[in-house]
């Protein structure tokens, strides 16, 4: 095995990309929609309210009348200073909740948010296990002998990998390779 | 004429009745010759259910309004070209078509299955009869296509004008031809599992047609966003409506599929999982039917619904119970010949992306469902729409595409540290890259950002793969552009696969560039005004009438002008300070570095028999932004009202499909060195595994 | 076998949850063709908007009015189009009742909606309607109140609270019967609020 230093690659890896991911979201959730002009803010707002008399449509993809009045509503709330908050519980407390395009995050709405995160977590989680699992289980019938690991570290390594190609090619140059490779074969099937 | 229509119908009825009872017996009894009379029973029910398409064609040719299924959805002014598209525009057509889809590639599928699966073939028969006999019955029963009408009318209710468009001709039939095609391999594998034919011989069979079902609806999908993009005049080209998002999770799911297949077929392992995922695929195909046909959520395209739920859901349980049955029933025999070596290994990683995507799909259905939950828990109507499944499933999407990046770069079995690092360097590099040079031009939107980096990381993996393969070859003499072609001609499965993921990563900046960077405004102008917006100044200067006796339309011309922003600095400051990124424009005369680029025709129209608008944007396409115009209306006073959007990106979506299509063709080409290799190896091994 | 309970009870309970869910929506008939912009349908449904809400209407005739200017009547707020079926139906009770109803404290606003001035008055002279009526032309009355199609009424109290909703077209009977009970309630007679 290659000694691996303080930190093994893949845990700093895994720790550069979960940093410039959080990074990236805390950035981004720190955009206040004071930045954003109020013709933008309308828009983002159409595409939250539905239109209450065509199927599945937001006020912003209907060309129908009533989404065109809703539209104008938007915009003349903002002018009236309202935060997007505050207009859609405007829309909310006199077309219903189901005027909202995707549902509010609080009571049992918390459900429809809670939900994704959940079935995440717990897929991942299965899928962790299953490897951990498909690891340990006594169905091997492979040798285990100590040559094993170090073959399939060889293998993989960039020259062998080049030495395949060069095989799956027809080159085959080297004698030895082409023994060695069909060793491999044997191995990986 | 009708009659010929119904009664194919019935005989086809009949005869799948017999193909499904006589495979059976014929197994059970021992009776070859009832085997190969239910085998060509099944080209047979083909035979009606293409007499029975060709008759309601027919009908429609010739304007034969008796038949009431042609009355509502044809007249005498359709184009004739339309024919195709009246075929399946309403429900029983398009069960019909459905119909034909399915026994025509029963049919195929047991014309050339292999002799292996010989075993397992009297089950796959029936089970493909006894599916479609379920549409058989249903077309003969309750919705029949050839129902006469009492008085027949003059002319017909015309057809539905969202779907006169090109488009049509292949979205919906590719679309419902995919969901249908899932049968196959479940079939195929439902076959083998009954038959005890726990071997891997399923395997080529079920990852072809897999592929091949997961192709068509996959280019469907495409095909339908681009419709809406280019039609539905709204400016998106996805709205998570949930008759998408029912064609969206099996093909998810299929997606797992035809990955996790490849672990079984290079390594014996993950068999039990494999099957899961097709049951899995087949029950989400019933489901989307089901939700398509009188399902119980308010979609968008109720065009084709029905009163039908009840029986489909019905159809769908009875699916459900068999596969789920059938699995737990198997799943003993259906053990891994390995085990897995190390999470640092291309199956650990298959398994990860399988378990993503299956999220992506569990996600989705909870939104399609949540709705019905509040109605039945709390009695509170919610709507659960594009906002909240592009917050849910975005960053699990964006997780996938991560994974498509890492998936390939790991070996099979296991990876060394010297390995990972020689693979990961580039495309990690080509990620810090990509954000830095992002960040430091001075783009917003960090989350974008970094996907932007994801999607590099994933194409630098793949360019990698090809300059080290290509290189190896080139050094052996080969010119570069034949080098590559020998290596991926070498494992198409893999490369075809590659390049499919480049399509992928296409769409994915599209979705990017649309969702974050998108510019819009909106006003309505009188002839030779302006809308300027970014760096577009379009100028309104001609309209003209397109009138039908079924429509009112209009149509007005666009001049498309590429300017200087600074020439128009006071205007922008102006309207940034009323809150808006564009403004009209009264005096259009030219500024010193106007450059006129195109000139655009959208079109507006309105049918009156249906009460709908349909609209044709006007869009200026090109490989960074589309400039996307769509005529909301017409004013009385002269104006038109147009809403303006630059769409950054957006030209990648669409032409991600070629290469999407042109990767499923290789991936899915025969190999025969490839393809036999594992076969013998089996043969070879087997004595030492069992 | 274990293994094969877990995957039972692990697959087998959420796929329960979901199909119990499906039939029951199915049962229900949800996903019916929703609401449209045209009310067929008569029924009373729950306030769209607050008690206290009023609005400023153009008349017409040029005058701006609001439900504070019939303090101490019944008013009856009614959202209509000149071209929507049920309203043209509607158009000859509404003139009727309001006739009926006028000496009795009970006040009439039409809103006309999505709608153009001459097809409004045209369809006021045909239908012989006394009571003002103005066009709102670009939603600002109508959104506020929460109103998604047409006709639509609203029943204010003489002191200003809007208590009743009804949607879809009435019928003489439906009409006396709503301000029956209202106008009893003023008067402390009788169930009614």
């Amino acid at each position: 095995m290659i000694a691996t230093h303080t930190f093994p690659y893949r845990v700093r890896v895994t720790v550069l990309v979960l940093f410039t991911i959080m990074s990236a979201i805390v950035t981004e959730a720190c955009v206040r929609e004071e930045d954003i002009s109020l013709e933008q803010r309308a828009y983002q707002l159409s595409g939250e309210l539905m239109c209450p008399v065509c199927d599945g449509q937001t006020i912003d993809g209907s060309n129908a009348q009533i989404a065109v009045d809703m539209r104008l509503k938007v915009t003349n709330l903002l002018q009236e200073g309202n935060t997007n908050a505050e207009i859609l519980d405007y829309f909310s407390d006199r077309y219903g909740e189901e005027i909202l395009a995707a549902p509010t995050g609080k009571g049992f709405n918390m459900l429809a948010w809670i939900f994704p995160a959940l079935i995440v977590t717990a897929a991942l989680g299965i899928a962790l296990y299953t490897i951990k699992h498909m690891k340990s289980s006594v169905l091997n019938n492979e040798p285990k002998s100590s040559s094993t690991g170090n073959i399939s570290i060889k293998h993989t390594d960039l020259s062998e990998y080049l030495d395949r190609v060069d095989k799956d090619l027809g080159i085959k140059k080297d004698s030895t390779i082409q023994a060695k490779q069909e060793k491999e074969d044997e191995e990986e099937n | 004429m009708a009659d010929l229509g119904a009664m194919a119908l019935l005989l086809g009825l009949v005869v799948s009745c017999y193909a499904a009872a006589a495979s059976v017996l014929g197994e059970k009894m021992r009776i070859a010759e009832l085997i190969v009379s239910a085998r060509r029973s099944i080209y047979m029910t083909a035979l009606c259910a293409a007499v029975a398409s060709g008759t309601l064609i027919f009908a429609f040719a010739e304007n034969d309004f008796s038949i009431e299924y042609v009355a509502n959805h044809s007249n005498t002014l359709m184009d004739r070209a339309f024919v195709w598209v009246a075929f399946y525009a309403g429900n029983e057509g398009s069960l019909l078509y459905i119909l034909l889809i399915l026994t025509v590639i029963s049919s195929i599928s047991i014309w050339v299955a292999p002799t292996r699966l010989e075993r397992s073939m009297p089950w796959t028969i029936a089970i493909l009869a006894v599916i479609q006999l379920f549409y058989f019955a249903v077309l003969t029963l309750s919705a029949s296509p050839f129902e006469l009408m009492e008085n027949v009318p003059e002319d017909g209710r015309g057809i539905n004008p969202l779907l006169t468009h090109p488009g049509m001709f292949s979205h919906p039939p590719l679309l419902m031809g995919g969901l249908i095609a899932i049968t196959v391999p479940f079939a195929f594998v439902s076959g083998a599992l009954i038959a005890g034919n726990f071997g891997d011989d399923w395997v080529d069979v079920a990852r072809v047609s897999a592929i091949i079902a997961w192709g068509v609806l996959g280019i469907g999908m495409l095909l339908g966003a681009w419709w809406a993009y280019t039609i539905l005049g709204w400016g998106g080209y996805w709205a998570w409506d949930p008759i998408e998002n029912v064609a969206l999770m099996p093909w998810l799911v299929l997606t797992a599929f035809i990955h996790s297949i490849m672990v079984q077929k290079r390594r014996g392992m993950f068999r039990m999982w494999n099957v899961a995922l097709l049951n899995i695929a087949f029950v989400l195909a019933q489901l989307g039917m089901f939700i398509n046909r009188g399902g119980p959520v308010v979609s968008v395209h109720s065009f084709a619904a029905s009163t039908l739920g009840m029986i489909f859901l019905s159809f769908m349980l009875a699916s459900l119970v068999f596969a789920f049955a059938l699995f737990l029933w198997r799943m003993p025999a259906l053990k891994s010949d390995r085990n897995m070596e190390s999470f640092m290994s291309r199956e650990a990683s298959f398994l990860v992306n399988n378990f993503l995507f299956l999220s992506v799909m569990a996600i989705t259905l909870w939104g399609v469902l949540f709705p019905l939950f509040s109605d039945f828990a709390r009695d509170v109507s919610v709507t659960v729409s594009a906002p909240y499944f592009d917050r849910a499933n975005g960053p699990v999407l964006l997780g996938i595409v991560m994974m498509m990046g890492v998936g390939p770069l790991l070996p099979w079995r296991k990876a060394s540290a010297r390995s990972l690092k020689q693979w990961f360097i580039w495309p990690t590099a080509a990620l810090l890259l990509i954000i830095t040079f992002l960040v430091i031009a001075g783009i917003q939107r960090p989350v974008a950002i970094f996907a932007f980096g994801v999607v590099g990381f994933v194409a630098a993996s793949i360019l990698e793969e090809w300059w080290r393969g290509s290189y190896a070859r080139h050094r052996n003499g080969d010119n570069w552009a034949l080098a590559w072609w020998r290596l991926v001609n070498g494992n198409r499965p893999r490369h075809g696969g590659y390049i499919v993921h480049i399509s992928i990563l296409m769409i994915g900046l599209g979705i990017i560039g649309t969702n974050f960077y998108q510019q819009r405004t909106d006003g309505a102008i009188s002839l030779g005004e302006s809308l300027v917006i970014d760096n577009y100044r379009i100028q309104y200067i001609d309209r003209g009438d397109d009138s039908r006796p079924d429509r009112v339309a209009q149509w007005a011309e666009i001049s498309i002008y590429k300017i200087e922003p600074s020439d128009y600095a006071y205007e922008f400051d102006l309207a940034l300070s009323q809150g808006s990124n564009g403004f009209t424009l009264e005096d259009s005369t030219r500024r010193k570095n106007d450059k006129l680029i195109d000139t655009i025709k959208p079109w507006h129209g309105f049918y009156l028999d249906f009460n709908m608008a349909s609209v044709r944007s006007g869009i200026r396409s090109t490989f960074i932004e589309d400039l996307y115009v769509i005529p909301r209306d017409f004013l009385n006073d002269g104006r038109v009202s147009l809403a303006v959007s630059i769409n950054p990106l957006a030209w990648w979506l669409w032409a991600s499909g070629p290469l999407f299509i042109i990767g499923t063709m290789i991936a899915l080409w025969p190999q025969p060195a490839v393809e036999t290799r594992p076969a013998k190896k089996n043969t070879k091994q087997s004595p030492a595994e069992s | 076998m274990n293994q094969r309970r877990s995957v039972l009870v692990g697959v087998g309970v959420p796929v329960l949850f979901v199909i119990s869910l499906m039939t029951w929506g199915v049962i229900q008939n949800n996903g019916q063709a929703g609401q449209t912009s045209v009310n067929n349908q008569f029924g009373e449904v729950s306030l769209s908007v607050d008690a206290n809400a009023d609005f400023e209407l153009v008349s017409l005739d040029g005058e701006t009015i609001s439900i504070e200017d019939f303090r101490g009547s019944i008013v009856v707020v009614d959202f209509w189009s000149s071209w929507c079926a049920p309203c043209k139906a509607e158009g000859p009770v509404l003139a009727k009742t309001y006739d009926k109803w006028k000496n009795r404290g009970v006040e009439f606003i039409g809103i006309a909606i999505w709608d153009s001035k001459e097809p409004v008055e045209e369809f006021i002279e045909l239908n012989k309607i006394n009571y003002v009526n103005g066009i709102d032309p670009d939603g600002r009355i109508f959104v506020d109140f929460g109103v998604s199609g047409i006709p639509e009424k609203f029943f204010v109290t003489p002191e200003g609270q809007i208590v009743r909703k009804i949607i879809g077209p009435n019928t003489s009977k439906t009409l006396d019967d709503i301000l029956t009970d209202m106008t009893d309630a003023v008067l402390g007679i009788g169930d009614a609020q």
